[in-house]
């Protein structure tokens, strides 16, 4: 389903990544771990054309992403949905029409269906009364479930999640990696950026540690938290590599 | 500083054209089209009027104070309409645009690249040029000639007012003298330098305001440099585009 293969990325003089490779399954939930600027949402970028890596390449369903022109890409980008880090929600459009903006641009639905399907979404994420609310009078952890409501809405086979419970308390934490395990078990394909070991644990099939622009180690979650590896023990633990 | 121009004159040449080629294709968003409109043509008017108005009347009379002297107050009419429409009206106009819509444009744009709105518009299958840059680059098209005539006739009404009240000249002459010292290339002049300053504001705004970098310190650089850069290319595409107009119509 997505294949990285060889991907070096480097902005000015530093190198970010040197020689990246992985491959998500379809249904599969890959983590992407690792410290603070080691280039994971580099790699989550990428995934959907929003950087392109020196050399190497990014393959999602058969396509190499990195030698596809703009007009190719947005194909791809309704099949393949980005949950940003900070919600990156329109502030000119209400929720409403922040969900209705896809389904405008690439459905032929009905105003009244794009109605419909937006309200059972909202109810969905708990934002059933949302409806008419700017960006900015939403709570951080509001504005995270109105992204993520906004990435599901087209029903995507991939989903990349760049650190989704980022900043958030223990309950919308929560919140939010239900509905990553609620869309997981629709059979999405989804790569996790994330700092949060325990949602990573919780929500992830397999967790590669990125480190010194390479993965690592790749496993399991249930591997990792028992892995003799010391890098792995000094991640989980919050200790300096 | 040859670096970043060659990478400035790249960019844009390269944002044209994306514009130009996405223009032929389309889709066309009206509704983003006309509220551009509204908030770079309609709402530019109050400032326009006031801007033209008074350099109108201050125009009027510095002209008839130093033509006063040699006893040619009655050219003054046709000094200020073949100025105004020539030169003032168009570059003026256009100044006080890239001071308003450009900063406007390079900061709406920069934040919008800051909080990840621009990276939000691809990953949803759309494009930050058809959604973002066409409709401003329409807007100014179509905004900026139109307050450019608007001006040029504010602009000729200020110089009437001070040409009746303080230059003591008859109101119905200066109207005379006025039109009938204007030509249909003088109005072409106008309306075509309106077209260029169009795409010098708006071209730049938008390609400094899609590489803003470094957070809300960019968004400032960005604006600041939307406004010089518009400013300067409206001043120095003033002297060549009336230097082009001039061997035209010696061509005529």
């Amino acid at each position: 389903m997505i294949k990285v293969s060889n991907f070096s990325k480097k902005f000015g003089n530093k190198i970010v990544h040197k020689d990246i490779n992985f491959h998500v399954r379809k249904g599969e939930c890959l983590g992407l771990i690792g410290g603070s600027g080691t280039g994971k949402s580099v790699i989550l970028r990428s995934i959907i054309g929003l950087e392109t890596p020196d050399t190497g390449t990014v393959v999602v369903n058969d396509q190499t992403i990195n030698q596809l022109s703009e007009i190719e890409l947005i194909k791809i980008r309704q099949k393949v949905a980005y949950v940003f880090q900070g919600g990156a929600l329109f502030d000119s459009l209400n929720v409403f029409d922040n969900l209705a903006y896809a389904l405008k641009e690439h459905t032929s639905l009905s105003e009244s269906e794009i109605i419909s399907r937006i309200q059972s979404t909202l109810t969905q994420f708990g934002l059933y009364d949302s409806f008419n609310i700017m960006p900015s009078q939403l709570s951080g952890g509001m504005q995270k479930r109105v992204g993520l409501a906004r990435a599901v809405i087209m029903n995507p086979e991939v989903l990349l999640y760049d650190e989704p419970t980022a900043g958030l308390d223990p309950f919308n934490t929560k919140r939010i990696q239900d509905l990553i395990l609620r869309l997981k078990g629709t059979g999405v394909t989804s790569i996790l950026v994330t700092h949060d070991m325990p949602v990573a644990l919780e929500v992830c099939d397999r967790l590669a540690l990125v480190l010194r622009g390479e993965i690592v180690e790749e496993m399991t979650p249930k591997e990792f938290y028992n892995s003799p590896n010391a890098l792995m023990h000094k991640f989980i633990h919050g200790e300096s590599f | 500083m040859t670096d970043t121009l060659w990478i400035f004159i790249g960019g844009v040449t390269i944002l044209a054209m994306q514009v130009f080629s996405d223009l032929r294709r389309g889709p066309y968003y009206f509704d983003l089209i006309s509220e551009q409109i509204y908030q770079i043509g309609i709402r530019s008017l109050p400032l326009i009027f006031l801007t033209a108005l008074s350099i109108g009347m201050v125009m009027s009379l510095q002209f008839g104070l130093g033509l006063e002297k040699f006893g040619g107050k009655l050219y003054v009419p046709k000094l200020m309409a073949a100025t105004i429409i020539r030169e003032i009206g168009p570059v003026f106009t256009s100044l006080m645009m890239a001071a308003r819509v450009g900063a406007g444009i390079a900061s709406e744009i920069g934040s919008m690249v800051v909080t990840q709105q621009i990276d939000a518009i691809k990953a949803l299958g759309t494009s930050p040029i058809r959604k973002i840059v066409i409709p401003r680059v329409i807007a100014c098209l179509l905004s900026i000639p139109i307050l450019v005539a608007f001006a040029n006739i504010v602009g000729m009404a200020g110089g009437l007012i001070i040409g009746s009240t303080e230059l003591g000249l008859d109101p119905n002459y200066y109207l005379l003298k006025t039109l009938s010292t204007l030509s249909m290339a003088d109005y072409i002049t106008g309306f075509f330098k309106a077209i260029f300053f169009s795409l010098f504001i708006s071209l730049p705004s938008c390609y400094y305001g899609l590489n803003v970098t470094d957070g809300a310190t960019g968004v400032g650089t960005a604006t600041t440099r939307a406004v010089v850069t518009s400013s300067i290319l409206i001043l120095i595409g003033d002297f060549f585009l009336s230097k082009l107009f001039w061997i035209i119509q010696k061509w005529g």
